[in-house]
């Protein structure tokens, strides 16, 4: 780490040791929402002086496929390499719109069992997960007073249309707990519209707390400390409270190699964002130019 | 439906043992034997194929022919193809099933 930081050409890491050190730490490809807005906030009035930080650095949130596997068993440098081209290059025949884990969607697959040859789903975002070309997310929806929920590859040549309904974060990184919880908080009706969030305005985090089930549930969701459930305490047992605090690990946050291993080190990442963020510049300034283009042309149909 | 005892599959007709989409399984309900089609899992399920909360089951009798007039859960649309495949010519029609259900995802 310490040498590939001394050969790396960005000499100013080098005299902020320290404390950049620490930061690169943080400069987790897992964005985490909390973390995230820390960092954002820390950026913003170092980054608009010196601008030293790569401005770049901030796609990690909005393209999280694009940076690889951490574990060193799965890097290869030539397939991440060729697989971020055929990213750039699938990107330039659909829009893949910004999202998080928390934002409704609307996904228009070509289905050569459905009748119509086109399957639409809606449904919140509760996981977003994979790196490269294997990058996947899942929806899910009520539909029918039945919890459904699909995966989809992000990048399958078989979506048509991918639909931002309403861009939000939620509170936790992963909403696997929506599958206990009642039913109204994940149901979203087939034909919602879109809304449309001013621009240049920061992604809104829904601060909502789900209530859950009674109990059996998936997972043992009060060990996994999570923000966005209210009602957690009331469904435990004394026996539950007990074994909760026995599993804790309080030490893991210190855990730098852990942390290490979990994220990228900004030399890469600047690397990699190097070699694709004037495509995806490119690529974010002609959709922008394309949907003005669409809301000019969109009113005039309906009056005609 | 939940009166007394819930159904349960009691046996999968395939080789594995382990129902998966489409699968044709018998279900023990009120104290009688009745087959069925299993139309939505619980299970994880490939890529762009839903995957329910519950495991849902559509009652036929030997000839394929639902028992009830209708399906009140989101029917998956590779059923569609599934079922086609798995009807022959002389045997059970099963794509029946696919003429009832209300909806698909």
């Amino acid at each position: 780490m310490s040498l590939a930081m001394r050969k790396s050409p960005i000499e100013y890491f080098n005299a902020a040791k320290w404390i950049i050190r620490r930061d690169c730490r943080y400069l987790s490809n897992l964005p985490e929402v909390a973390e995230t807005t820390e960092v954002v906030e820390n950026k913003l009035p170092k980054g608009r002086k010196p601008r030293f930080l790569n401005p770049t650095l901030q796609y990690r949130h909005v393209y999280p496929e694009f940076l690889p596997d951490p574990n060193p068993k799965f890097r290869n440098s030539l397939r991440e390499k060729l697989e971020r081209a055929d990213m750039l290059k699938r990107r330039s025949q659909v829009d893949i719109p910004e999202f998080y884990v928390g934002t409704i969607l609307a996904v228009t697959i070509s289905d050569p069992h459905a009748q119509g040859k086109t399957n639409k789903f809606v449904g919140i975002c509760i996981e977003r997960k994979g790196c490269g070309l294997r990058a996947e997310f899942t929806l899910r929806n009520v539909i029918d007073h039945q919890g459904i929920e699909v995966r989809y590859d992000l990048y399958d040549p078989t979506i048509q249309n991918i639909q931002v309904l309403r861009l939000e974060k939620r509170l936790d990184d992963k909403l696997l707990y929506l599958r206990d919880a009642l039913p109204e908080y994940c149901t979203f009706p087939i034909d919602m519209d879109p809304e449309i969030l001013p621009e240049g305005s920061p992604v809104p985090v829904n601060t909502v707390q789900v209530k859950l089930k009674p109990r059996p549930w998936l997972e043992r969701w009060e060990r996994q400390e999570l923000k966005g459930v209210s009602n957690i305490e009331e469904h435990l047992k004394e026996k539950d409270r007990v074994r909760r605090e026995l599993r804790k690990t309080p030490w893991e946050k210190f855990d730098l190699m852990k942390d290490y291993r979990k994220t990228i080190p900004i030399e890469d990442q600047a690397e990699i964002w190097g070699e694709v963020y004037n495509q995806l510049q490119q690529m974010r300034v002609s959709r922008k130019k394309m949907s003005k283009q669409r809301t000019f042309t969109a009113p005039k149909t309906q009056l005609g | 439906m939940a009166e007394g005892k819930p159904p349960k599959v009691i046996c999968v007709y395939n080789k594995k043992r382990v129902g998966y989409i489409g699968d044709r399984v018998m279900v023990a309900i009120k104290g009688q034997k009745k087959k069925g089609i299993l139309v939505g899992l619980k299970q994880t399920q490939n890529v762009k194929v839903p995957k329910f909360d519950s495991n849902n089951v559509v009652l036929i009798d030997d000839n394929g022919t639902p028992l009830g007039t209708r399906i009140h859960v989101p029917i998956p649309t590779i059923l569609r193809t599934i079922l086609k495949e798995k009807t022959h010519a002389k045997g059970a029609d099963y794509t029946k099933l696919l003429g009832i259900a209300t909806r698909f995802v």
